[in-house]
């Protein structure tokens, strides 16, 4: 199900972008790329703050760009969040806010989230008589996104919230970011070049690439398949969803069911029932075609290798199918040769550690 | 009976920068916001004639304009056959030299004032369901004020020294042309003291007392901000 569609032609001296794809009803579309990639390009011509792109925009039914037209931007029903947050620096939080209010369009009756639960699920109710240089960086962001969504958009575009934040910042602000995931049932569009980010807030991945779309696909499949250039960054990791089942206080360990039926241990207590985000690196992977006896490892899976890739400096990433759950792991090229490895191979898999992203 | 007499040229003077402050940021805003946004090739002409009155010589532009608008020339006789009235020696041609003399006093502040407040905010307005216009008044204005504030006063001070392109175009008629600056220069060639003394202390004061009052805003406005 999609809620849209997007085709983007855009000439400029020295960069082109040219992009197709669809926006899915729900849920987080997360454009990867690196800088000069296109990615806040391609956000600002479905904002319409770019005025020569050609293609088509369509959203819920609506045409907002086609060769006949290109709506301006402040008729398209949308919430965009700036990298800087542009707050309006003359006026306080509570009259940023009112700004988008006041210029809601269309079915003012049924915001998408109601002022009162959006402050506190975003915690800057104590904020609103502030004014902007009264906040600091990542309360600004969360007013700024706040501020975008009391409009009732169809549609919120983020581009790289947290870039301009400082690393204790990002993790301040990411949980808002998810609950706004769980919550919200209008998509998201949220453009980062952090794998980090993206691993823990999309489920759809779209990865440009001097204004090329090289892969799209859902998360688990962008985090692990060999085309997908987020399986081969220095820090590439598989991501499994999961629920917890059950902690152990003694050893301080949580048991979490995956997707795919999957249980794997992760340190640290959790509460049963809780949704939860893992994160595999690949290079925590390590293989072995039988069994392992005696190891100090706690998880340990049976799986196919899927594909394989040599990353031509005496390295292999290879994507395993552990009953559903696709890992990927990184080993050298001559462990690879040595365990006489190859597609369709059955290994044990050892994870050496599983961070919990969320 | 005199004292009062002495005092129509002040507020001919004060009447005739008003009118003229106003004329310019009806005008001058427009223009400021153009120059501030557009990529046209030719803008560095535009801001060139938009600066040349900072250089020329009053009496210069006072004798061009004396030249356009006097009833054998281009606007002042279009305006002689639409009212019947002529522009030179007359209070509407000093208004319409005081505004152009004026104009870079006005349009400067506002321009550099716009290019301040940048396209970032101008974008978020727009994100936000604002029109160009709508996010023109909301969020450019207020973010500019304080090149509003120097426009006006600068606009205003400047064409209350006026004194050659005034003597070129308006000559010397009281009540209709004799603005503060010619009435000095009159009451000195008379040998007048005690008038021309008057006189220049109220527009001394005046200057002092308008320049404060915009220096001291701005600096409240930018420590508060």
């Amino acid at each position: 199900m999609s809620a849209g569609y997007c085709n983007l032609c855009l000439e400029r001296k020295g960069f082109s972008l040219q992009v197709e794809f669809e926006i899915p009803a729900r849920g987080v579309l997360g454009i990867f790329g690196h800088s000069g990639s296109g990615k806040t390009t391609l956000l600002r011509c479905i904002a319409g703050l770019e005025t020569d792109v050609t293609g088509d925009i369509t959203l819920n039914r609506q045409r907002w760009l086609s060769a006949k037209q290109n709506i301006p931007a402040h008729k398209r029903n949308l919430g965009y969040v700036f990298q800087d947050s542009r707050l309006f620096p003359h006026k306080t939080v509570a009259k940023n806010l009112d700004y988008s209010v006041h210029r809601r369009q269309g079915r003012a009756s049924e915001p998408a989230l109601d002022r009162e639960h959006l402050l506190e699920l975003l915690a800057i109710g104590h904020l609103v008589q502030r004014k902007p240089h009264q906040l600091s960086g990542g309360e600004k962001q969360r007013v700024a996104i706040a501020r975008a969504l009391l409009k009732s958009p169809d549609i919120l575009l983020m581009d790289e919230p947290l870039a301009s934040l400082d690393d204790a910042r990002k993790q301040e602000i990411l949980p808002y970011l998810e609950k706004l995931h769980d919550e919200l049932s209008i998509p998201m569009l949220y453009v980062s070049h952090s794998l980090q980010e993206v691993s823990r807030l999309c489920d759809y991945v779209l990865v440009l690439q001097h204004g090329r779309a090289v892969f799209k696909g859902d998360i688990h499949t962008a985090l692990v398949d060999a085309r997908s250039p987020l399986s081969h960054v220095r820090n590439a990791a598989a991501m499994l969803e999961g629920v917890v089942i059950k902690h152990d206080g003694d050893y301080r360990l949580t048991t979490i069911q995956t997707t795919a039926g999957n249980r794997i241990l992760i340190p640290g207590v959790y509460v049963a029932g809780k949704q939860i985000r893992l994160g595999i690196v690949a290079s925590d992977v390590s293989l072995c075609t039988r069994r392992p006896e005696s190891t100090s490892i706690l998880n340990i899976l049976e799986g196919t290798i899927v594909e394989w890739a040599d990353e031509n400096d005496g390295r292999v990433i290879l994507q395993a199918n552990c009953s559903g759950d696709l890992i990927l792991a990184r080993l050298s090229k001559k462990s690879f040769v040595n365990l006489g490895l190859k597609t369709h191979a059955r290994v044990y898999l050892q994870i050496k550690a599983v961070a919990v992203t969320r | 009976m005199q004292a009062f007499a002495s005092l129509t040229p002040l507020i001919l003077t004060i009447k005739l920068a008003a009118l003229t402050t106003l004329i310019l940021l009806l005008m001058g805003t427009p223009i400021a916001w153009w120059l501030a946004n557009t990529r046209f090739k030719l803008r560095p002409v535009i801001e060139t004639l938009v600066a040349l009155p900072i250089v020329l010589p009053p009496t210069v532009m006072g004798f061009y304009l004396l030249i356009l608008l006097s009833p054998q020339g281009l606007i002042g006789g279009w305006w002689l056959e639409l009212t019947g009235t002529t522009l030179t020696f007359s209070f509407t041609g000093l208004v319409i030299a005081s505004v152009l003399y004026s104009f870079p006093f006005v349009v400067q502040p506002l321009q550099s004032a716009f290019e301040g407040v940048g396209k970032d905010y101008m974008e978020a307005a727009r994100t936000l369901g604002a029109s160009r216009l709508d996010a023109f008044f909301s969020v450019a204005v207020p973010l500019a004020r304080r090149g509003f504030l120097t426009a006006t006063v600068l606009g205003f001070a400047h064409t209350l020294g006026e004194f050659g392109v005034v003597l070129m175009v308006g000559g010397n008629i009281p009540g209709e042309t004799r603005v503060i600056s010619i009435a000095i220069y009159d009451h000195v060639e008379m040998l007048d003291y005690a008038n021309a003394h008057m006189l220049s202390a109220i527009l001394l004061s005046f200057a002092f007392v308008i320049m404060l009052t915009m220096y001291v805003v701005n600096y409240r406005d930018r420590v508060r901000a």
